[in-house]
């Protein structure tokens, strides 16, 4: 039982590890565009995008309002597990 | 030499479907491959009619190639391989039976010259890609087998329906280039809608693919789609109206497959979502957004069978797809981890992956039009690609939590099939030429210059950092089992209630009308007993006191007579 406690706290610092390195790995990149950015001359289809950094932000505005806009779609469109299979049948015998 | 079986391409295939149930179980893959690679002979073929029959007059052209159909075939002959690879454990011939066949019909449709023989085949894999369905042999696989086959087949009647108005219009059947207008291309064109999964016409996709079996869905994501994709870049190449319902379909699956719980369901809309991509290069119609079109299709074939696989292998150990109920399996399955986030960067269009070579020309063919509003809906579908099947697929399944979950051994068809998948997903992405050489239209440029490049990790990083501070404060919404309503609801839940409802009134006014009869005939029923009660006596005239009677009569007769009918 203590084994499976202790297992557990080093799979949840080995996945901390892991996002950690993510972030950074993410964080390193952006700063390297940044570089880019700012000393080579990158176009676009359209010329909006050749606005300092456009891609990026956009990217991070869109990805937010995404996950934003879907959590508020929730209260209309999300409903209980069993909202179709009690009506229709269940969905685990055969 | 051209081997000529004098059979159209796939035929072979479903032929070879048929022997599968009576060859002992540890053969019947050799089988399917030996059937697919006499099949694959086919690929060399020149472009030309190879078969045309004549019949009522009409002259069906069942082995036709030219420049679009050689990769259509082509990566239908990969898939069918990479499927029966990955589903190599499995005994069951009706499912395997299945799927060969309809990986045929699907490969012979792509050679239909004209409408009725690509109506035959429309219907072909309709009707087989029920059966894996139902392979799943589940209750809830049953009813969805039964919508979706409600659907396929509403989609075969349209094309036909729209190949007789054609007939009738031009005289001819030939699979041509169409304008839309007359009902006839209506009719094609909505039939052609129903399989890619325009706006509210997708229900059917979310609701059957992840019902299947983990190795049906494999088969399913492939075939169906992309043979609709391959008959709008024939049908109606240039159609401006595409270009918009193509944006719809690239942004709407996005928020959906956000707070969707079935990863197998999260894919199902990311596959609508990467059909917007290919619809919208088909309505530019220009050669270079043709040629995106059919490369986004061949390469989404690949990725897409890569993803599925990546959460079918993880099914077949846990039983489950269902994010909130996994997480925390990198250690168990690092080689499914690896093939799953090779997949998620190739559908995220990261450079060096095969998304990115392919998606860069529909947005290449895009730039500088005058659909901007379009352009900029793509590339915000792209970081909604990122979201769902980037980030959320993989993260979910092998990182999230911790688990204790103990895994068994993978079968080794699983892991070839998906090591050769990701193998094409890098392949592709590090040497573009491979892909870009058997597109169907002009000279296509190498998609590796620094405005593309930086540009498209700019986009995808920063959507990145955006997940990170999203899980840091909290904000990112946790996975709930629950059930996200799609379009299907309008099929299951608001039409068997409109109907319900209607048939409701219908029982209730049939009822006050029975009533009412039933009042009126008592009525009549008491005034005739009260006047046998009282008889007319006394001096009367006997003509009036007859007359009195009769009319009792006929009111009883009459009232009797309306409350039997």
């Amino acid at each position: 039982m203590m084994n499976d406690d202790i297992n557990k706290k080093v799979e949840i610092l080995t996945l901390e590890r892991f996002g950690r390195a993510f972030t950074f790995v993410i964080v390193v990149g952006i700063i390297v565009l940044l570089v880019l950015e700012i000393f080579t001359h990158r176009h676009g289809e359209f010329a909006i995008e050749d606005m300092f950094f456009f891609p990026a932000i956009f990217g991070f505005v869109a990805f937010v309002f995404v996950v934003m806009f879907g959590t508020f779609l929730r209260r209309f469109i999300m409903r209980d597990e069993d909202y179709y299979t009690k009506r229709e049948g269940g969905n685990d015998d055969t | 030499m051209i081997p000529d079986f004098g059979l159209p391409p796939g035929f072979l295939m479903i032929l070879g479907a048929g022997l599968i149930p009576f060859l002992p179980a540890n053969l019947r893959h050799v089988w399917m491959l030996l059937a697919i690679a006499c099949s694959a002979t086919t690929l060399i073929a020149p472009s030309g009619e190879h078969l045309l029959w004549s019949v009522m007059g009409m002259e069906l052209s069942l082995y036709h190639v030219d420049n679009l159909t050689f990769p259509f075939s082509l990566i239908f002959h990969i898939a069918a391989v990479l499927t029966v690879i990955y589903s190599w454990h499995v005994k069951s011939w009706a499912e395997l039976t299945a799927v060969l066949s309809y990986a045929g019909a699907a490969i012979a449709a792509v050679h239909a010259g004209d409408l009725i023989s690509l109506f035959i085949w429309w219907e072909a894999t309709a009707i087989t890609s029920v059966f894996i369905i139902l392979a799943a042999n589940t209750v809830s696989a049953r009813h969805a087998a039964m919508r979706y086959l409600l659907v396929q087949v509403s989609s075969g009647v349209l094309l036909i329906g729209g190949a007789a108005l054609y007939f009738h219009e031009h005289g001819r059947i030939t699979f041509e280039a169409m304008t839309l207008g007359s009902m006839a291309t209506w009719f094609i064109f909505i039939a052609f809608g129903i399989k890619a999964a325009f706006p509210f016409l997708n229900g059917w996709l979310q609701d059957a693919y992840p019902e299947a079996s983990v190795t049906g869905t494999i088969a399913l994501s492939a075939f169906t789609t992309k043979l609709a994709i391959y008959a709008l870049a024939r049908g109606f190449p240039g159609t401006e109206l595409l270009i918009w319902i193509g944006a719809v379909m690239t942004a709407f699956p996005v928020f959906f497959a956000v707070i969707e719980n079935d990863l197998r369901r999260v894919l199902s809309f990311s596959l609508n979502n990467q059909l917007g991509f290919m619809v919208v290069a088909v309505g530019i119609g220009t050669p270079l957004a043709l040629n995106g079109a059919v490369a986004h299709a061949f390469v989404h074939i690949i990725y897409k069978s890569l993803l599925f696989m990546s959460v079918g292998t993880v099914m077949f150990h846990t039983g489950t797809a269902k994010a909130s109920e996994l997480g925390g399996l990198y250690k168990q399955m690092p080689f499914t981890m690896i093939c799953c986030i090779i997949g998620a960067m190739s559908i995220a269009a990261f450079p060096l992956f095969s998304g990115f070579v392919a998606k860069s020309l529909t947005m290449t063919a895009l730039g500088g039009t005058e659909f901007m509003l379009a352009y900029f809906v793509l590339l915000f579908a792209s970081a909604g690609v990122l979201e769902h099947s980037g980030i959320k697929i993989p993260f979910f399944t092998f990182f999230a939590h911790p688990t204790d979950r103990k895994i068994g051994k993978t079968p080794t068809g699983m892991l070839i099939a998906m090591g050769a998948a990701a193998v094409m997903c890098i392949g592709i992405g590090v040497f573009p030429h491979l892909l870009y050489q058997i597109l169907p239209y002009a000279k296509v440029k190498n998609p590796y210059d620094l405005s593309h490049v930086t540009g498209q990790l700019q986009l995808l990083l920063l959507a990145g950092l955006a997940f990170v501070v999203l899980m840091r404060t909290r904000l990112y919404p946790p996975e709930i089992r629950s059930t996200v309503l799609n379009t299907d609801w309008f099929y299951r839940r608001l039409a068997p209630s409109i109907i319900g409802a209607m048939v409701q009134v219908f029982m209730q006014c049939a009822k006050a009308i029975d009533d009412i009869i039933i009042s009126i005939a008592r009525a009549v029923m008491r005034g005739a007993k009260w006047v046998s009660e009282h008889p007319i006596s006394g001096p009367v005239i006997p003509g009036p006191a007859a007359l009195v009677q009769v009319i009792v009569l006929i009111v009883i007769m009459a009232s009797i007579y309306a409350n039997i009918k």
